[in-house]
């Protein structure tokens, strides 16, 4: 899966999760609130309606036994039918009746006053008169104390109904006189309980007896005064709660049940002991709940859009954090293919744009070594093939002159021994000009043998051809016999050769022929230019070389002669005025052997007085 | 009067070889053995003919080459060089330098002494 993708679907299912995590809780939680706030507001509502009623109730039942201790009453109910005061009483205590019920109107509508009998003797409502009543709830129970008569339907009053009822008793003789009845509207109850306040739209609140029919009005079905019994749970309860009669307990979680219609309802209740009334009070759970579910939309909606802005979100920042590592991972494929010139090039300030960069700078530097690395191969290629060259160059000279050397030295020695036979006089007799002219010739084949040796030494020692034969020698040794070489020479110049030798020289390694040859090239080139004086020949130790000096006084070396003097067939002006001859080669095949032995050799003079030549070799060979 | 001839070499045994053939011829011989000696003799002795080796000491051979050719009395004196040089290289300097011919080293008698009767006033 790519990075991209899984910062993408990280994004998605975090914010998923939270998202269903927190609109469950807030949903449960808010659910669980509002039910109980509701169910809290419900019950005090209701209680306050209990109370309401009880109100009055108590308030009823005051007016009625005020009326029944009235003195009026009582004198009427104690007068007897045929006594001449009757139709007085009657009329007084009528008008009395009269003007309560007009006082009292929005208590009772009618107030009738039985006899001991039932009969109805007197009433606000003069129609009523001579009604029976014995048989009557109220009459039968009132003679013990206050009676309310739940509701029901007068027949004669045509309305739907409460009866107060409290006995007349003599004051004095305690004696039971009568019953007064006040009939009480229902409307007053409805007024209480219809009352929509505090209940919303599908609110309301009814009084149901104890048989469990609706005494007041329903808000939803019309006409079902005792006709509609509410059976649901919220009503059991409320009457197992009157039967319990104790105390007051209300449930802790909103009640949720079906009403009378059927419909899913948060309910309480209230009970009315006296009545043995329950007030229930009763909302449609889907008002109840309505912001719940009008948040549940909006939830909802979250749910729904959340993912889907995360995902656009987490694509954006899955581009933004990935873009730079593909572009990052495509100059690698690039790079690694050999282009070296492509840079990747991020705008990117984060730690992989930061990679990013040090990736080109590392490219930049790859290409710059591979490109010196390139060049420096080339180079290498170049003078191998260069160095190759010069060996085969060198080879063919050296082939070449080896070659022509031999072909040289061949009819060199036809020509010597041609001049020796005439010259000893092997051919016949030869006279001092002829001998005088082969001595000449003699002379001169000689000097082109030397030469021509001179030449190939020289060319052995260039092409490294020749092979030393490094031994342990002593120094103080070579320098003695190259004395006794060279002193007859010297004594013919007159010149003393003297010897100036360190004897506690240790031995040094050096090829003995070639070293002798040096020296005898040196002591050579100075008899040759001296005249006069000495010949010295030192030897001495210089920390780990030893040191050899060649000293003459003869005319020396100008400083402007110094740099020529060991090149090859260079010869100082001086020598072409002598008969000496020499090939001009010595000193570069001196310098040649000295520097085959890791030595160093130079000269010094001062013109005039004399020159010195010095060479040293190193004690301690470090051949690879 | 015996044609004179001047001949200069470093080479005491070229000198004595070719001196001892002209002599034969019936020239009179002077010698010199570097370039300074050469130009001291030719303007004292006023020589008919010079053999002149081109690698001399002091004054070189080219140098009096040159001097004797561009000298009004001097310039008439035939000049043969000598040299061991290629033949192509000492061609071209005897035409820069004036100079009548040259010789190459080693030569024969014969193409000596066919080159001085050529050239000698």
């Amino acid at each position: 899966m790519k990075i991209g993708t899984k910062i993408t679907l990280s994004f998605f299912l975090i914010t998923l999760l939270l998202t269903m995590l927190a609109i469950s809780v807030v949903y449960v939680v808010e659910r669980r609130d509002l039910g109980n706030a509701i169910f809290a507001h419900l019950i005090t509502t209701s209680e306050a309606r209990r109370d309401h009623i009880n109100g009055f109730l108590d308030m009823q039942e005051a007016m009625v036994k005020q009326l029944a201790e009235s003195m009026v009453l009582e004198e009427f109910l104690s007068t007897s039918r045929e006594a001449p005061d009757y139709a007085e009483k009657f009329e007084i205590a009528t008008q009395r009746l009269e003007r309560t019920q007009k006082v009292n109107e929005n208590l009772f509508y009618e107030c009738l006053v039985l006899n001991a009998e039932g009969k109805v003797i007197a009433s606000s409502n003069r129609t009523r008169v001579g009604l029976d009543k014995a048989g009557d709830d109220c009459f039968l129970r009132a003679k013990e104390g206050v009676y309310i008569k739940d509701a029901y339907y007068s027949d004669i009053t045509k309305q739907r109904s409460l009866a107060f009822c409290a006995p007349i008793i003599n004051s004095k003789t305690k004696e039971f006189l009568g019953v007064i009845i006040n009939k009480i509207s229902l409307d007053m109850l409805n007024e209480i309980t219809t009352d929509r306040t505090g209940l919303g739209k599908t609110g309301e609140m009814y009084l149901i007896n104890r048989n469990g029919y609706m005494i007041t009005r329903s808000r939803f079905v019309k006409n079902k005064f005792l006709k509609l019994k509410v059976d649901t749970p919220n009503a059991e309860r409320c009457f197992e709660h009157l039967e319990k009669s104790g105390a007051v307990t209300h449930e802790h979680e909103p009640f949720i049940y079906r009403d009378y219609r059927g419909v899913k309802v948060l309910g309480v209740h209230a009970y009315i002991p006296r009545m043995q009334w329950c007030l229930l009070a009763e909302i449609d759970e889907s008002e109840a709940f309505a912001p719940l579910y009008r948040l549940s939309f909006v939830l909802f909606t979250l749910i729904v859009l959340a993912p889907i802005l995360t995902w656009l979100v987490g694509r954006f920042a899955a581009r933004l954090i990935a873009a730079p590592i593909y572009q990052l991972r495509r100059g690698t494929e690039i790079i690694g293919q050999g282009n070296l010139d492509y840079k990747v090039g991020t705008k990117a300030t984060d730690e992989i744009g930061a990679l990013s960069r040090a990736f080109d700078r590392m490219t930049r530097d790859l290409k710059k070594s591979t490109t010196s690395i390139g060049s420096l191969r080339q180079e290498i290629t170049d003078r191998k093939k260069a160095e190759k060259k010069t060996k085969e160059a060198m080879k063919v000279k050296s082939e070449f002159i080896s070659m022509v050397s031999h072909e040289l030295r061949t009819p060199l020695t036809a020509i010597k021994e041609g001049i020796a036979i005439v010259s000893d006089g092997s051919a016949g007799p030869v006279n001092d000009e002829q001998k005088d002219f082969l001595d000449t010739a003699k002379r001169n084949v000689d000097r082109l043998s030397r030469l021509i040796n001179g030449v190939l030494d020289f060319q052995k020692l260039e092409s490294g051809k020749v092979e030393f034969d490094i031994q342990e020698n002593d120094i103080n040794e070579v320098a003695r016999d190259v004395q006794k070489e060279m002193v007859y020479l010297a004594k013919e110049k007159g010149l003393d050769f003297i010897l100036k030798l360190d004897e506690k020289l240790p031995k040094v390694r050096f090829d003995r022929d070639k070293i002798v040859q040096v020296l005898m090239n040196l002591v050579n080139n100075s008899v040759k230019f001296t005249n006069k004086g000495s010949i010295t020949i030192s030897t001495a130790r210089e920390g780990n070389t030893v040191r050899v000096s060649v000293k003459d006084t003869g005319v020396g070396i100008e400083k402007r002669e110094m740099p020529r003097l060991f090149r090859k067939f260079e010869q100082l002006a001086e020598a072409k005025n002598r008969r000496t001859g020499g090939t001009g080669l010595g000193l570069a095949i001196s310098r040649g052997i000295i520097a085959a032995h890791k030595g160093k050799i130079w000269a010094e003079s001062e013109p005039g007085r004399g020159a010195t030549f010095h060479f040293v070799l190193p004690i301690e060979e470090r051949r690879s | 009067m015996a044609k004179k001839i001047l001949v200069v070499d470093d080479e005491p045994d070229v000198l004595k070889i070719v001196t001892f053939r002209l002599k034969k011829e019936g020239y009179e011989v002077i010698t010199a053995r570097d370039g300074q000696e050469a130009l001291d003799l030719v303007n004292r002795e006023r020589p008919d003919l010079v053999l002149l080796d081109l690698r001399l000491p002091v004054v070189d051979g080219y140098e009096v080459c040159k001097r004797l050719k561009t000298d009004e009395d001097l310039r008439q004196i035939p000049v043969i060089l000598l040299t061991a040089s290629s033949a192509t290289k000492i061609a071209e300097k005897t035409k820069d330098f004036q100079a009548e011919d040259y010789l190459i080293k080693p030569f024969e008698p014969e193409e000596l002494l066919d080159k001085v009767k050529k050239f000698i006033n």
